[in-house]
């Protein structure tokens, strides 16, 4: 092969990007000819000095800019995530406070468990989703706030009864029950209410 | 786990699996973009956009190639429309003052070095840095691609949607111009070879010529 035809393929060769007959023909050609060798040498330093040029860190840790973007989209896009908006801003009502005290009341007295899952509720999903503990990392914890984090795994986890459980033409507002172990920094679905309906299961 | 197992999950709806595996790319990212545009903010906003569209696209991704490969297509295609909106020209020109009055070119050609290796290094980058940019936006992004991404002449192809013997022209050509650009530098700053080396370089411009 002719030392023009050599100088083409000498990129390739440095970056393993020739087939093996290609790849051997280079290498015999090289033995001999000093011209390409000193070709193939202003080559590798060209690759050389293009290693100076080093990677930057970002200057804000665009993950979490996209995670709430993403966060924004599916509560703005979810009526089950408005309703959640609803319920944790101006619209508090007092018989859901009420509701609320009144579970964890029954919670701290050691209730049984009460189960009563209506039709088109599988009681089998329902276990998984109750046994389900969604972990929350420290760096998750600083960026968004335990408080930021039980909303944020809130409304996931409301999705996840409305894709998985909820009944055709059910329109009714949910509630649901969360609580966060600091010693696990993770947090458990410990009940959760509908209109007709309250599951509710002691930790 | 891998790239492409978490994407799975979060086909499957499990935003922290998305959450890890964007955590796990956005630095090569913002840098592989940063290399492409010339400039950090657009780049860290080009990465968002990249990682939004990927989850948005994420149905689309059949797991038949490498996770990177389709995430590298997604943030090239991005990067070539922002330019192309922004009608980007070299950030640096050849003849555009690098400091004081000299030119990029009469840099080049001086050879001066710092007083330090740190700063040598430093300038070296910027040649480098420079002279990327100065590549037409197909021969950037192929050098990016293969020498910044590692990645192989394949891989290229398929992320460019090209084949693999226009992967190895439009390396070669950038390469080429990248030493052309490089090499008085790089001479300039071996001392002892300097004069033998320039001689063998006429050499071989005088052969290939």
């Amino acid at each position: 092969m002719k030392c023009s035809k050599i100088k083409k393929i000498l990129t390739a060769y440095l970056d393993d990007g020739l087939i093996v007959h290609e790849h051997k023909q280079v290498e015999n050609h090289l033995k001999y000819c000093s011209l390409c060798r000193i070709e193939l040498n202003a080559l590798s330093k060209t690759g050389d000095m293009l290693d100076t040029w080093g990677d930057v860190q970002p200057s804000r840790d665009i993950t979490s800019d996209v995670m709430a973007v993403i966060e924004m989209e599916q509560t703005e896009g979810s009526a089950l995530g408005r309703a959640w908006q609803r319920f944790t801003t101006q619209r508090m009502q007092l018989a859901r406070v009420a509701g609320i005290v009144l579970l964890f009341a029954a919670l701290l007295l050691g209730m049984k468990e009460t189960y009563r899952p209506s039709a088109g509720f599988g009681r089998a999903g329902m276990d998984q989703l109750f046994e389900s503990r969604v972990p929350v990392n420290d760096a998750q914890s600083d960026v968004m706030g335990s408080r930021d984090s039980l909303l944020y795994h809130g409304v996931k986890m409301v999705d996840s009864l409305r894709r998985n459980y909820r009944r055709p033409n059910d329109d009714s507002d949910y509630v649901i029950h969360l609580y966060y172990d600091h010693e696990t920094k993770t947090i458990q679905l410990i009940g959760y209410s509908s209109e007709g309906n309250q599951i509710v299961r002691p930790r | 786990m891998t790239d492409e197992d978490l994407m799975l999950h979060a086909q499957r709806g499990h935003l922290m699996a998305f959450e890890v595996l964007a955590r796990r790319h956005q630095v090569k990212l913002v840098n592989f973009l940063n290399k492409y545009s010339g400039d950090i903010a657009t780049a860290e906003d080009l990465c968002q956009q990249t990682l939004l569209k990927i989850y948005k696209v994420r149905d689309k991704f059949l797991g038949h190639g490498k996770f990177t490969s389709w995430m590298f297509a997604i943030a090239a295609n991005l990067a070539k429309d922002h330019l192309r909106k922004v009608k980007r020209k070299p950030t640096v020109s050849l003849d555009a003052p690098v400091g004081d009055d000299a030119t990029l070119i009469d840099f080049f050609e001086s050879g001066e070095k710092s007083s330090s290796q740190q700063l040598e290094d430093r300038e070296t980058a910027k040649m480098v840095r420079m002279a990327v940019d100065s590549l037409p936006d197909h021969h950037r992004m192929v050098i990016i691609l293969s020498h910044y991404e590692d990645l192989n002449y394949d891989e290229i192809a398929r992320i460019l949607k090209c084949s693999k013997g226009t992967v190895k022209s439009r390396v070669f050509r950038a390469k080429a111009r990248l030493k052309e650009l490089l090499t008085d530098y790089i001479l300039g700053k071996e001392t002892g070879e300097n004069n033998e080396m320039l001689k063998d370089k006429k050499d071989i411009d005088g052969l290939s010529g």
